[in-house]
């Protein structure tokens, strides 16, 4: 028997697909809609994806990863934290693609279902990239200084860190 | 800031590499990783491309009214202004409502007029709170699916990629709790503090 996490997103795609159904609407023309700006977002993220994987790839390859990672070890250890996490815990608030960069190598160099590999899972889809986010909406509206904000944003990001490495160890 | 971390871990990952004697591996990184670049995107366009497509179906089915009529009262909550700024109420729930079912470019518009009548009320150069609570809550990613990570999990060869879900639901309603409460308590403090130096001043 699957176990229940198993059926929701069929179950999902089920219950889109029948509203979609009873509200009258062209199914398959609003996903081929949808499905082209899925690629175009792709296709502008590409250039930005390719450096920041080359940096990435650099920066493990030489060692001076696993050195920084080293000098936080007995921080994150004394967190419960895999210390492998720490890069990604770095740069999720400040760049989106280096964040996607660095996800992709702990899945490659930890498997995607290792304690390393779900927990950098869990941190990337529960917090967001709050520089890029403020400077988008503040220059839009010119303003220069948003009080409070980095600091909040900043705590939330924190404690996701720590909820998901605790959720990833129960939820085995 | 991102020029400079870019810059940073390629001009310090060579050096070191180069005096770890590894600059064989350096090489050979600069130009696999660029390919690892072009193949995650490849790996992971099904998906996002299948789940953009569910999306509009569902927002064109009205996803975005429903959730609306559902988030209305905790906006109110949070952004006082929007109980008379229904403009501003309207655009707030968009990009969240989009935000959360994974439309991310599709929520950036309504963030940024979300913002403008949010900050209309006010000349300066420094943002008001309801811009400030805005961002706060925008740095919280609350979705529905993860939809980018699942995809990364699943070209990644994972024998479970939705496991995270209920995980990732979780963790990120913790981080955006804590973030509202941390940013309310640090603008009631400073308030606080402002309202003490008035008093001062008006005593003096």
């Amino acid at each position: 028997m699957p176990s229940l996490v198993t059926y929701i997103i069929p179950g999902i795609v089920l219950l889109i697909i029948m509203w979609g159904f009873l509200k009258n609407i062209d199914c398959f023309s609003s996903f081929l809609i949808g499905a082209k700006e899925g690629m175009s977002t792709i296709k502008s993220i590409l250039p930005s994806l390719i450096g920041l994987m080359v940096a990435v790839g650099v920066f493990r390859a030489s060692g001076a990863l696993d050195m920084v990672i080293g000098i936080m070890k007995p921080a994150t250890d004394f967190l419960g934290l895999d210390s492998q996490v720490i890069p990604l815990v770095l740069l999720r608030p400040v760049s989106g693609s280096a964040s996607l960069a660095v996800l992709n190598d702990i899945i490659q160099n930890c498997g995607p279902d290792s304690f390393a590999g779900r927990t950098a899972s869990v941190m990337m889809g529960s917090s967001e990239t709050i520089l890029y986010t403020m400077a988008i909406y503040l220059s839009a509206v010119a303003v220069k200084k948003a009080p409070h904000v980095l600091a909040a944003a900043l705590t939330g990001h924190f404690v996701s860190v720590i909820v998901a490495s605790f959720v990833c160890k129960i939820f085995v | 800031m991102l020029n400079i971390i870019w810059i940073v871990m390629i001009v310090v990952g060579i050096l070191v590499g180069a005096i770890n004697g590894k600059i064989n591996e350096i090489g050979t990184a600069l130009l696999q990783s660029s390919g690892s670049g072009v193949q995650f995107a490849l790996g992971i366009m099904g998906v996002v491309c299948l789940w953009c497509g569910l999306m509009r179906i569902a927002a064109d089915a009205g996803a975005v009214d429903s959730l609306s009529k559902v988030l209305r009262p905790i906006i109110n909550f949070l952004f006082p202004e929007t109980k008379k700024n229904k403009e501003a109420e309207k655009q707030v729930i968009t990009n969240l409502a989009a935000n959360f079912l994974g439309l991310g470019n599709g929520a950036t518009p309504s963030g940024i007029k979300a913002v403008s009548e949010l900050q209309k009320s006010s000349k300066s150069n420094v943002a008001v709170k309801g811009v400030c609570m805005f961002l706060v809550i925008n740095s919280a990613s609350i979705q529905l699916i993860p939809t980018t990570v699942i995809a990364l999990r699943t070209a990644a060869g994972s024998t479970n990629p939705s496991s995270i879900l209920i995980p990732t639901w979780i963790c990120s309603v913790a981080g955006c709790l804590s973030s509202i409460i941390i940013f309310l308590l640090l603008t009631g403090i400073s308030e606080k503090r402002n309202n003490y130096a008035k008093r001062k001043k008006v005593k003096q």
